[in-house]
């Protein structure tokens, strides 16, 4: 809630002309943002310019933003619109799972035990071999707190729908790390 | 009863009331594959939430700053977004049916079915209808336009969108 309040008073702000007010919100948000962007077009420089282009859409919108919604989830929605248009216009491919598979099963770490850290790096992996949407669904879900009803907004998706392909992702990243380490025991028996 | 992943994911997502987890909890611990299963989506959910956020470049909130002006392209015409395509139809669909039906009552004039003579600036022209357009070949036309352009709308308006908007959802 207080962080709210704070976003609403720098909204106020820039509103009532004091532009450089909006630089506060850019540092809040820009990996936030820029995290969305990178997840939908997986390239560096269209996530940079997508972020950036959001961040601009913004300001020049700002002056509808009702306040219903958090400020975070309004601006996460535009992030997401404009991101998806750059992939639409870019037409960017994105890499196949099976070289994602690869990179996985050709991990060299021999321990039984399998350390968080790896762990970490299979589901990064797994993550990043998922299709564009639902890998982005699965940061939302988890930049907001696990909460579906913002998820739908910034998608425009219905729950439902959101529900059923965080099942399957997680499900599939769960799949991932299993295999992982069946191939790990595998390997040093 | 039946503990299904989706119990477990919504176990883990804090999605039950207090009694109703522990009710899980309990047959969690009395079955050891269930318990398994429970850790490895367990341990997804904490990889995940401690999944490292991206930053952008350095310069990033100075660029944005500078170019808080920056001027947008507008959308490109587009007739099948804009909706323009489809008043078109609706009014020319509609334009045709009322001819049709017109075309049908022998009291209107619209379209002169007999031999008339038109007086303009004391000159008068015979007009035979007859002699320019065989009417029943021309308003089976219409009928058989009409019916396309119903087929047609049918398609923009109603068919399109709806496989639009699931083919968005599934691949994006």
């Amino acid at each position: 809630m207080h962080v709210e309040v704070k976003d609403n008073h720098v909204i106020n702000e820039v509103l009532g002309g004091n532009t450089s007010a909006y630089s506060d919100l850019v540092d809040k948000y820009k990996s936030y943002v820029y995290t969305i962007a990178y997840k939908i077009l997986n390239n560096d420089e269209d996530a940079e310019e997508a972020a950036q282009d959001t961040f601009i859409k913004g300001y020049q919108a700002l002056s509808s933003f009702s306040g219903k919604s958090k400020y975070s989830t309004w601006l996460y929605r535009i992030a997401f619109n404009t991101s998806i248009s750059y992939k639409r216009k870019r037409r960017i491919e994105v890499s196949g799972l099976e070289s994602i598979e690869h990179q996985i099963s050709s991990n060299d770490d021999t321990s039984i035990n399998l350390k968080k850290q790896d762990q970490r790096a299979v589901i990064e992996k797994a993550l990043h071999a998922l299709n564009p949407l639902d890998s982005t669904i699965i940061t939302l879900f988890y930049l907001k707190e696990r909460n579906l009803e913002e998820i739908s907004q910034i998608t425009g998706l219905k729950i439902s729908a959101i529900k059923v392909k965080l099942f399957r992702s997680r499900k599939r990243m769960a799949e991932k790390l299993k295999d992982h380490l069946s191939e790990e025991v595998a390997n040093i028996l | 009863m039946m503990i299904t992943d989706e119990i477990l994911l919504d176990l883990i997502d804090g999605r039950f009331s207090k009694e109703k987890a522990d009710q899980i909890w309990l047959l969690i611990d009395e079955d050891s594959q269930i318990r398994k299963r429970y850790d490895e989506l367990n341990s997804v959910d904490e990889a995940l939430i401690d999944q490292p956020l991206k930053s952008p470049s350095t310069l990033f909130g100075e660029r944005v700053m500078a170019n808080l002006t920056k001027r947008f392209e507008s959308k490109t015409f587009s007739f099948r977004s804009n909706g323009l395509l489809i008043a078109f139809g609706v009014i020319a669909v509609g334009l045709i049916s009322a001819i049709v039906l017109l075309s049908n009552f022998p009291v209107t004039d619209i379209i002169p079915t007999s031999v008339k003579q038109i007086t303009f600036q004391e000159n008068t022209i015979t007009f035979d209808p007859g002699s320019y357009i065989n009417q029943d070949l021309f308003f089976k036309g219409l009928i058989y336009l009409n019916g396309f352009l119903g087929l047609f709308l049918f398609e923009r308006a109603v068919l399109r969108p709806f496989f639009k908007h699931r083919r968005q959802h599934l691949t994006f």
